[in-house]
């Protein structure tokens, strides 16, 4: 079983770390500080990252083995990339839309590679379940990327910072441990860069951070999906409610400053995840008390008759 | 002269049609009689005490050979989803990536590659393949007797392996609990016609 204080420990130290390492990185940029360097933001998520998967011990098998290892030795070093390569040099709108549209396309055949789920016996639905994974990381890492750059904030960080995090609480109440750990660290190093985002006092590019936390969150939940049992319809809701970050800002505060819109994004995106989170803890619950109770108090769940019997007199 | 060459051949190619008839006649085929046989395991649960479980669908073939013991060939395979330890939630959580991984490894097999006579069975060496992980074992197989009954001839086999889990690239947070050491109980009947 999990040890939480270690976990909140490894989580606290990976959050403290991504913000060091944005910092860090960005101030080398000089005027640019956080404001048109996404290389700053991408390297130092995932250096975070990386050393709190190693402090939990998440490690990857070469050549990879399972989905996790994919996700771990592929995807995400791919999506990493991609934003590197785009902010780096500057890619056109255009090159930067097919080369992640391209990505999109690879992601879910990389995660079920060898599974169950591209038997050919199962051809129809293996083409059906990666055109959907496609088009769906395809259109919102786009419109996440849109948003980014125009709003220029934090707050879609902090919201995908957030579904990250309560997809490791998902996919470890589904019963995936190891899963679940992977997305903390993950969860931890984006909010990192998202606090040092939004310590910034100018506009601040979040583009690179953005399509590293939307790829993450994609494999994590395709994983807990297909190899864990995360039910279809906690995963699409936990996938698509970093978009609700677009709801205006000023229709929930009437006039908000800078500093309060990327706050005011976070709680609108926070309330479809804390109803999933709840109601998973609630079968959770129910799945465990079997496993957990002893005999003794199962008796009296289901034969108080029998349990009231040994009280006579 | 043609025709001295024709008789040749065709008595050749009959010589060659007998011999192989002949060999393959030597091995009996036996398919795995899913209704009277189990592979289950144990495993200790925290030093104290030891789980029990099985595996439900299993298919296999034998081959054994009377006259040259060391031809005879025994496979299985067993089916990871079908694991049963008597508990819904357990069976669920044992098919996750942390245990099983049965969506990545959807069954567990054993082939072998070599098999010699010993009293009262055989000493079967093959590879046994879990979680993605091939390796190979040796052990005993005790049975081997064929009898006639329900229509069919049957025979029997039984053993006892002991694996460790971390060998066969399981994860090691997951051992924690459960022990690293399985042991495996197969008890097994084949029929042919």
């Amino acid at each position: 079983m999990p040890d939480p204080l270690f976990y909140g420990q490894t989580l606290l130290g990976t959050l403290l770390m991504g913000w060091l390492l944005v910092r860090i990185f960005a101030l080398r940029g000089g005027d640019s500080l956080l404001g048109e360097n996404t290389v700053a933001g991408v390297v130092g998520v995932t250096a975070a990252a990386v050393t709190g998967l190693a402090v939990l011990q998440i490690h990857f098998r070469l050549p990879p083995h399972n989905g996790l290892d994919r996700f771990l030795v592929i995807v995400l070093p791919m999506a990493c990339g991609i934003e590197l390569v785009a902010s780096w040099w500057r890619l056109s709108r255009t090159t930067e839309i097919i080369v992640r549209g391209l990505a999109s396309a690879t992601c879910g055949g990389v995660l079920l590679y060898g599974s169950v789920h591209l038997q050919p016996l199962s051809i129809v639905w293996s083409v059906v379940s990666l055109l959907l994974c496609a088009i769906g990381l395809g259109i919102v890492w786009e419109l996440l990327s849109q948003f980014s750059q125009r709003t220029r904030d934090a707050g879609m960080l902090f919201a995908l910072s957030l579904a990250l995090l309560c997809t490791g609480i998902l996919i470890m109440m589904a019963g995936y441990l190891n899963g679940g750990a992977a997305a903390l660290p993950l969860a931890a190093a984006l909010c990192g860069g998202a606090v040092a985002t939004y310590q910034s006092d100018r506009p601040a590019s979040t583009c690179g951070m953005t399509g590293l936390g939307i790829v993450a969150l994609f494999g994590l939940l395709v994983i807990g999906r297909y190899f864990g049992g995360l039910p279809t319809i906690t995963a699409v809701i936990v996938f698509l409610a970093p978009l609700l970050a677009w709801y205006p800002a000023n229709r929930m505060c009437k006039v908000p400053t800078i500093m309060q819109r990327p706050l005011v994004r976070l709680c609108v995106v926070a309330i479809p995840l804390a109803v999933i989170v709840w109601q998973a803890k609630k079968d959770f619950d129910r799945k465990m008390r079997p496993l957990l109770e002893g005999p003794v108090s199962r008796e009296r769940h289901e034969s108080p008759l029998l349990f009231s019997t040994r009280h006579k007199p | 002269m043609n025709r001295i060459f024709l008789s040749m051949s065709l008595a050749l190619v009959a010589c060659v049609g007998m011999w192989i008839d002949r060999s393959a006649q030597a091995a009996d085929e036996y398919t795995y009689d899913l209704v009277h046989s189990s592979v289950s395991f144990k495993a200790r649960h925290l030093d104290l005490s030891w789980i029990h479980g099985r595996f439900n669908q299993v298919e296999g073939t034998f081959s054994i050979d009377r006259q040259e013991p060391s031809k005879s060939t025994f496979q299985l395979s067993i089916k990871a989803e079908s694991v049963d330890t008597a508990n819904v939630g357990r069976d669920e959580h044992l098919r996750q990536p942390d245990y099983f991984d049965t969506k990545q490894f959807p069954t567990i097999d054993f082939k072998s590659t070599s098999a010699k006579i010993i009293p009262g069975g055989y000493e079967v060496t093959g590879d046994f393949t879990m979680h993605g992980k091939t390796k190979p074992i040796t052990f005993n197989l005790m049975g081997g007797n064929e009898i006639e009954a329900m229509s069919a001839r049957r025979v029997g086999f039984s053993t006892e392996l002991r694996l460790k889990r971390s060998d066969y690239g399981f994860d090691k947070n997951a051992i924690g609990p459960i022990g690293d050491e399985a042991i495996i109980i197969i008890d097994c009947e084949g029929m042919r016609k």
